[in-house]
């Protein structure tokens, strides 16, 4: 019964993943993001209370703060000083990237069946969802050409990661989650400062041309 | 053995005063030597001195065995003729920085006297390390030269391949025994495709740091533009540390080795040497002839070490000892002579300014002692009697033709061929040193530089007439030097040589089979009666009216020594013959455009090509080529593109775990 529950929540993130492929506003991008890691944090919480675990409240306190406030509120204000709205200029169009990623999905749910996982497993679904989100960010990183999409896609690969790594099992050490929020702000910042500096200096917001500055 | 550590290592603390560091490395180099000579004739050896260190795996531990206590001789014999010469001929040179130069120099030689000392894998291998690094900052010493800088970048190079290879050997020999110590490696018990991967592995690995055939391209290019003292010590006794390993493993790690092991040794150490000599003759740089001889004597010592080989697989354990102190006593003598000879390329060098032959000429006039000790070196690397170099290549010879009593059909067919091909070597060096002595000594002097030369200094004088002196004693008294190898042959095949082979006082024989008898004092003694009896007989009885003109005029009264004999002019009729070898390209060409009909001065270039190097340069430019072509596609510079690669690495890894890769 609980880990329907916690399969549903996985359920939600996976779909906002894919609502996060089909979305060509960043406004909208980031909304997305937000709701996501909301859902996340959700998903932490339900288990730190199936579990009473101290660390898991603390770790779903720390995503809802940090991933569903700090972080869209700061790419808003990155997009907002770009004055971009539009960007998406996607290698692969949406409707090809919906194939590619529904592929993912079939093909994460087939490799799965083949991998057993010992020890106390919360819900044994979650696991190909989470695969399938890290994949989908992972995706979202290859395929569109603005950095900040890109950045948005590796926050939703993180997302799948910290999912997983909860959901699973009944979490990683404190000590490790944490450090993985200091890596996720720290990237997260430092990503949108050089984004910022990219369009000010070259006047185009797009990473392909970083390949003029090659040796 | 405390005493010993502390004497390799004395002379490095003395380096911030140059003079000092040359000073102490010479009598520390003396006093090494006569220890070593001591010990190995008092048959006190086999100390070890042992230093763990808290890493796992490195131990360092020093063994002085008596192969061991030679190569200590080795190096401290020329040490101590090469650190005399520095003295002068570092402050004539005036090269800049003289404490780093003696810094490197001194922990270069500590560096060579740690390496045939070690008896640990990893230590032996840091030395290595040490010693090949060190010599190459003192090949590109004088880097602002571009020359300079290619040769030593060459040398890395293939240093570095060479250490590859040495490393796959070791760390196959590890996997067999579980340890890194040489004491557990004797005479261990290998399957025969490790065996044969191990022999293989450090006959390349060694074979590249001596200069073997085919890998020998970086020899002629490195030893030129060292200084000329340095390059003494590489020629001498760097590329000896090779040797010293190759023996170590044929001889004392590996057991049972198959027959052909040793044909092949054989085989390579013939083309080295025929290989070298050639390319030697066609070359009027004098430094770059003498490496080229470097090639040909290793070449020698090969040959020698591979008929012991052939001996010791077939259980014939006398036979190899004297196939063995063949090797060894080549080692030795090459040591002296051809560090003699550098010594005295760099005095002509030091004084005309030229490393160019073509330039010198007449300089026996104007430099007597170093002349006179250059063709000392010159005789003995020609395999001329009463000298050292005829000695040890009479052992090598006897020990090849003594291959015959091997019942194998195939060694049978090819060694008098070998035997021949030494035989053609040795003509073929002879011919090369007349014409370094002949253009470079004798005649009038060519050029501003030699016509200005003088005397070098005193500890110049000194450092090359002690290496000429050891020259005459290893020639005449050669039973010095088959009693320090007799403790070898009884560590490594149980047999002692020296008791086998010295019949009668001061004279050499082949064992068991009365093959051949060798006495040099006897045989020098009668050849100096001779030319005095000859000398009685043409003043008696001979034409004896002279007329005085100047040397290589051809007799005529003239005074321009451009109509003297050249060194091109000289092995031009080789060069010819062999042209299929040489590739020589030769060009006349005016040298002022506009006097092409009108009295033209015409110049004349021969330049030959090493064939090898063509081929090295080939490879090379199409693997650079390819993977130049690879990595521009592999590494567009688009971060889509790399993030795609983790992303479908990432795939890889899921589906080979899953797949059962990893349970």
């Amino acid at each position: 019964m609980f880990s329907d529950f916690i399969e549903l929540i996985g359920a939600f993130v996976l779909v906002l993943a894919i609502l996060q492929i089909t979305s060509d506003r960043l406004y909208f991008s980031i909304k997305v993001y937000a709701v996501q890691s909301f859902f996340v944090s959700i998903s932490i919480l339900s288990i730190g209370i199936y579990s009473s675990s101290f660390d898991l409240y603390v770790s779903s306190f720390l995503t809802l703060v940090i991933k569903t406030f700090i972080i869209p509120y700061a790419l808003f204000k990155t997009i907002d000083e770009m004055k971009i709205k539009r960007e998406i200029k996607a290698f692969v169009n949406i409707t090809n990237s919906l194939l590619v990623i529904s592929a993912i999905i079939i093909f994460t749910f087939l490799l799965t069946r083949y991998i057993n996982i010992g020890g106390s497993v919360i819900a044994k679904e979650i696991f190909p969802i989470s695969l399938s989100i890290i994949f989908i960010g992972a995706f979202i990183m290859v395929s569109r050409q603005k950095p900040i999409t890109q950045l948005i896609g590796f926050l939703t690969l993180e997302n799948g990661i910290m999912l997983v790594a909860t959901s699973v099992t009944y979490g990683m050490p404190l000590i490790v989650e944490i450090g993985i929020f200091f890596d996720v702000i720290v990237g997260a910042t430092m990503a949108s400062l050089i984004i910022h500096h990219i369009n000010h200096d070259i006047d185009d917001m797009d990473a392909t041309s970083l390949s003029d500055f090659k040796e | 053995m405390l005493i010993y550590i502390f004497l390799m290592v004395l002379p490095v603390l003395f380096f911030l005063k140059s003079k000092a560091a040359f000073i102490v490395q010479a009598f520390s180099s003396l006093a090494l030597l006569i220890f070593s000579a001591v010990l190995l004739l008092k048959h006190e050896y086999n100390s070890i001195f042992m230093f763990h260190s808290s890493l796992p795996y490195l131990d360092f531990s020093i063994k002085l065995d008596s192969l061991s206590l030679l190569f200590v001789m080795i190096i401290s014999t020329i040490s101590l003729g090469v650190s005399a010469y520095s003295l002068n001929y570092v402050y004539d040179e005036d090269y800049h920085h003289k404490r780093l130069f003696a810094f490197i120099y001194t922990a270069f030689i500590a560096s060579l006297l740690f390496v045939v000392t070690s008896f640990n894998a990893i230590s032996f291998l840091i030395f290595w390390e040490i010693m090949s690094t060190l010599s190459f900052f003192l090949v590109i010493y004088n880097y602002e030269n571009e020359e300079n800088r290619q040769g030593g970048f060459l040398y890395i190079f293939m240093t570095h391949l060479g250490t590859a290879f040495i490393m796959v050997a070791f760390i196959l020999m590890y996997l067999k025994t579980g340890s890194f110590s040489f004491e557990n490696w004797v005479h261990v018990e290998l399957d025969s495709s490790t065996k044969f991967w191990v022999f293989l592995c450090v006959l390349i690995g060694f074979g590249t740091k001596a200069g073997m055939f085919p890998l020998h391209v970086w020899l002629p290019k490195a030893h030129p533009v060292a200084p000329s003292n340095v390059s003494a010590l590489m020629s001498g006794v760097m590329i000896k540390t090779a040797i010293y390993m190759m023996i170590r493993f044929y001889f004392y790690f590996l057991s049972d080795i198959p027959w052909w092991y040793g044909f092949i040794v054989l085989l390579l150490g013939s083309l080295s040497a025929l290989f070298g000599v050639m390319y030697a003759l066609a070359q009027h740089d004098l430094k770059r002839l003498l490496a080229y001889h470097s090639i040909e004597n290793i070449g020698i010592i090969l040959m020698g070490l591979g008929s012991a080989m052939l001996f010791n697989s077939n259980h014939m354990p006398l036979l190899a000892s004297f196939g063995l102190l063949a090797a060894i006593f080549h080692t030795y003598n090459h040591a002296i002579f051809k560090s003699l000879l550098f010594l005295g390329s760099g005095a002509t060098f030091l004084k005309t300014h030229t490393k160019d032959m073509e330039k010198y000429g007449g300089l026996i006039k104007l430099m007597p002692y170093t002349a006179l000790f250059f063709i000392i070196g010159s005789i003995s690397i020609s395999a001329l009697p009463p000298f050292n170099g005829f000695v040890s290549e009479w052992l090598t010879y006897q020990s090849l033709l003594l291959n015959n009593k091997i019942d194998i059909n195939i060694i049978h067919i090819f060694v008098p061929l070998f035997a021949s091909m030494l035989a053609l070597t040795g003509a073929f060096a002879a011919a090369c040193f007349v014409k370094v002595i002949g253009i470079s000594f004798l005649g009038s002097p060519r050029s501003d530089g030699a016509k200005n030369a003088n005397e070098v200094g005193k500890y110049m004088i000194w450092g090359m007439g002690f290496l000429a002196a050891l020259c005459v004693l290893f020639g005449l008294f050669s039973h010095i030097v088959i009693a320090l190898v007799a403790p070898i042959t009884s560590l490594l095949l149980g047999v002692d040589v020296s008791s086998s082979t010295s019949s009668h006082l001061f004279m050499i024989s082949t064992p068991n089979f009365a093959f051949g008898h060798l006495s040099t004092l006897g045989l020098s003694i009668g050849f100096a009666v001779g030319i005095f009896i000859l000398y009685i007989l043409i003043k008696k009885f001979g034409n004896t009216k002279t007329r005085m003109c100047s040397t290589w005029g051809c007799g005529q009264l003239n005074n321009d020594a451009s109509n003297q004999y050249t060194a091109s002019g000289f092995s031009q009729p080789i060069r010819r013959i062999f042209a299929f070898f040489y590739h020589p390209k030769e060009k006349i060409y005016p040298t002022l455009r506009k006097k092409k009909y009108f009295f033209p001065t015409l110049e004349y270039k021969a330049h030959s090509h090493d064939g090898v190097e063509s081929v090295y340069t080939l490879v090379l430019k199409v693997f650079v080529k390819s993977s130049a072509y690879l990595i521009n596609l592999i590494e567009n510079g688009s971060i889509h593109i790399y993030l795609l690669y983790i992303l479908i690495t990432s795939i890889a890894f899921l589906v080979y775990a899953v797949r059962g890769g990893v349970n």
